[in-house]
């Protein structure tokens, strides 16, 4: 009787225990201890405010952040997570960033996502020694710079990964691009696909447009009048809305097969651009897709759900916030001593071959002139109700990759 | 001449909205004197409002009546109750009132619904007019078309043949004449804020399906109505519908120009200014007609 009940009594503690286990955050330390004592402060500048709301990434990085905090936090201490909105003003973006480095005095950026940001603050960053570890580069300029790093692949990659998949795949002969005139972004992005339809033998149309222009019907009619067999759109998602309806009021999806960047992976744009382009559109993913298993995509999901609000967006930046919030956690854990802004910044340049579930290749800092480690993807095919996976892994060939892959045959160690 | 007729046809369905628009501005400007910044605003709320009844699965119908009839209940409620307070206000002060009033429309709308994608489906989206073998223009886009054109002729009709319309005019001639001979006031300003609202309702369904369907997006609506009203010195129907035409058949064919094709948004402005020169040549402006609205 005795041993019946202290083997109950074994296993019901083995129960607890390993229900615990279970119920156990996957963030920092994993401990459950909340931190306490002076915080490490940590900053992001996102544009929230604006033509599109950009701040998914950070909206991540703040849930991993306050699970940190609940689980041990840096060795003990907590992170302070200050997040400012650019409003997609330049000027906004830079007094944001000097707030932070200055006033704040930041130890490193993280979750930062900004169409605006980077061309402002990337010398600020230098000379104060700040490490940007970004959830979502968008403009050039966040993949030039020295200290300023994304965990997507950048709209132009992404534009020419879904090039590619139809050049490759679907066998289309000619390609018209679309972008919107930001400096810094429309003639960027389509210049990739522009360069990757030249050394595939496609021809390709670039129409890049005004991005305050009220209505995407002209647009289309550009892209009807290029006849091309291919299109690309290589913008935001709200604004490739009025264009996808006014291509469907022209039927254009059945003369052309149709290519979206990441932007488009959102779990509302199936039902939100319609069943008309079920079918009809790929789209191309910087990151694993949402519904796939995997420890940090769940994780992803769960510190969401548990630390986030039901708000957030669950899309491919939101799951790059996540991973700049991890990476940065890993590295501040890892500083032997006081963590400031050069042990910061020492810990985040030394990580290499970092990998993930959630990428298709490894993530690295390292000590490049600039930073451009993922530049893999998948694609999928937009259907009724979702998205459907329908490629492995594959690299980009945008031809502005041949620093950063050259580097990357040099050094080893950063993927190995 | 054939590949510009394409853009031709887009460019003036777009232009019909701006010139309904600009129609429903000037309408109140005419009866109450106020330039209202928030037409765009109204016009945003009322598309969202639409998706979101339809989005609860209740009829189509119903979702364009909740939408029109929410702008319509706004800008008459701002009529009623609000802009009476202001009446003996600069007019550019009740101007800053109206903007006000759209960025606190917008920015509710921006906090509710947010940036999430969505789209508002009307029933004309997937038929339409054919051209050379493909779609040209959907029948939403003529609806759009023929409404401005009726809009704008029933309100020619209203302001010249109705016992409203002649006290509309009435006040716009001189308000305090009109008081003294027992027009009331309050009460025609209240109609000319309803319609106003009805107007916003309607143009802001069409660019909601059009154009976006963002709260922030939609409030900046008001800037090329504001230019076809321009075009009418916020006086002449006739000219603003002309106006808005104008405006949309620009901004279409500038997409066809590479220098110009990521200047369209400014076509606008650019007609409002040229606009403002024009009648200046000669000292015809708009203190001219409505000094007496001070």
């Amino acid at each position: 009787m005795k041993i019946k009940t202290l083997t109950g009594a074994v296993m019901a503690a083995a129960g607890l225990f390993a229900g615990q286990a279970m119920a156990q955050d996957k963030c920092g330390m994993s401990n459950g201890k909340p931190a306490s004592g002076e915080a490490i402060q940590i900053g992001a500048v996102v544009g929230k405010t604006g033509p599109e709301d950009f701040s998914s990434g950070a909206r991540a990085a703040a849930a991993y952040f306050k699970c940190v905090n609940a689980n041990g936090g840096i060795n003990g201490r907590p992170i302070n997570y200050t997040v400012q909105d650019d409003a997609w003003n330049p000027e906004t973006a830079a007094q944001a960033a000097s707030k932070l480095v200055k006033d704040t005095k930041v130890v490193a950026m993280a979750g930062s996502s900004s169409f605006v940001e980077c061309s402002a603050n990337n010398k600020l960053y230098e000379t104060e020694g700040v490490a940007v570890v970004s959830s979502v580069g968008v403009p050039r300029a966040c993949f030039f710079g020295k200290n300023y790093i994304s965990f997507n692949a950048g709209p132009r990659q992404s534009t020419v990964g879904a090039a590619q998949h139809l050049v490759e795949q679907q066998k289309v002969k000619s390609l018209t691009c679309v972008a919107p005139g930001i400096p810094g972004f429309g003639d960027w992005v389509c210049g990739g696909v522009e360069a990757y339809g030249k050394s595939a033998g496609v021809a390709v149309k670039s129409v890049i447009f005004d991005p305050g222009a009220l209505d995407g019907n002209a647009i289309a009619l550009q892209i009807a009048a290029a006849k091309s067999e291919g299109v690309v759109l290589g913008m935001p998602r709200g604004m490739m809305l009025p264009i996808l309806t006014a291509a469907e009021q022209q039927d254009l999806g059945k003369s052309a097969k149709w290519g979206l960047p990441t932007s488009a992976y959102h779990a509302d744009m199936p039902k939100a651009v319609g069943k008309y382009w079920a079918g009809k559109t790929i789209v191309h993913m910087e990151l694993q897709p949402m519904d796939q298993e995997g420890p940090d995509n769940s994780a992803w999901k769960a510190i969401l759900t548990k630390y986030g609000d039901k708000s957030d967006p669950r899309d491919t930046f939101s799951q790059a916030g996540y991973l700049a919030a991890k990476a940065t956690t890993k590295a501040l854990l890892g500083i032997k001593g006081p963590v400031d802004r050069k042990s910061a910044f020492a810990a985040i340049k030394s990580v290499k071959a970092m990998r993930s579930d959630l990428m298709c290749g490894p993530w690295y800092f390292g000590d490049g002139e600039r930073h451009q480690p993922n530049h893999a993807g998948r694609a999928a095919e937009l259907t009724a109700t979702g998205f459907k996976t329908i490629s492995a892994c594959y690299q980009s060939k945008d031809s502005e990759l041949a620093d950063v892959l050259s580097l990357e045959k040099s050094n080893p160690a950063l993927v190995n | 001449m054939e590949f510009l007729l394409p853009f031709l046809v887009v460019g003036i369905s777009v232009g019909a909205i701006y010139a309904l628009s600009g129609v429903g501005l000037v309408v109140l400007y005419r009866a109450s004197g106020v330039v209202n910044f928030a037409y765009g605003a109204l016009g945003g709320l009322a598309a969202m409002v639409c998706w979101q009844v339809i989005d609860l699965e209740y009829a189509e119908w119903l979702g364009w009546a909740a939408g029109i009839g929410s702008a319509t209940l706004l800008s008459w409620g701002y009529g009623r109750f609000i802009a009476p307070s202001l009446t003996h206000q600069d007019r550019v002060v009740r101007a800053m009132a109206t903007l006000g009033f759209a960025l606190m429309i917008m920015g509710m709308a921006q906090w509710y619904w947010g940036d999430t994608p969505r789209r508002l489906v009307l029933p004309g989206d997937s038929l339409g007019l054919e051209f050379d073998g493909r779609r040209l223009i959907s029948y939403t886009r003529v609806a759009a078309l023929l409404l401005a054109a009726g809009t704008t002729l029933g309100m020619l009709w209203l302001l010249a043949r109705t016992p409203l319309g002649l006290r509309m005019r009435a006040l716009q001639s001189n308000r305090v004449l009109s008081a003294l001979a027992g027009v009331r006031i309050k009460r025609v300003d209240s109609w000319a804020w309803l319609l106003a609202g009805l107007f916003a309702g309607v143009s802001g369904l069409f660019m909601g399906n059009m154009v976006r369907l963002n709260p922030t997006v939609l409030t900046f609506l008001v800037i090329p109505a504001m230019a076809a009203a321009m075009v009418g010195r916020l006086n002449s129907l006739g000219w603003t519908v002309v106006g808005g035409l104008l405006i949309g058949i620009i901004e279409a064919l500038a997409t066809l120009q590479p220098g110009l094709q990521r200047y369209g948004s400014v076509t606008a402005f650019v007609v409002a200014i040229v606009a403002v020169l024009w009648q200046q040549r000669k000292g015809i402006g708009l203190s001219r007609d409505n000094s007496h609205l001070e």
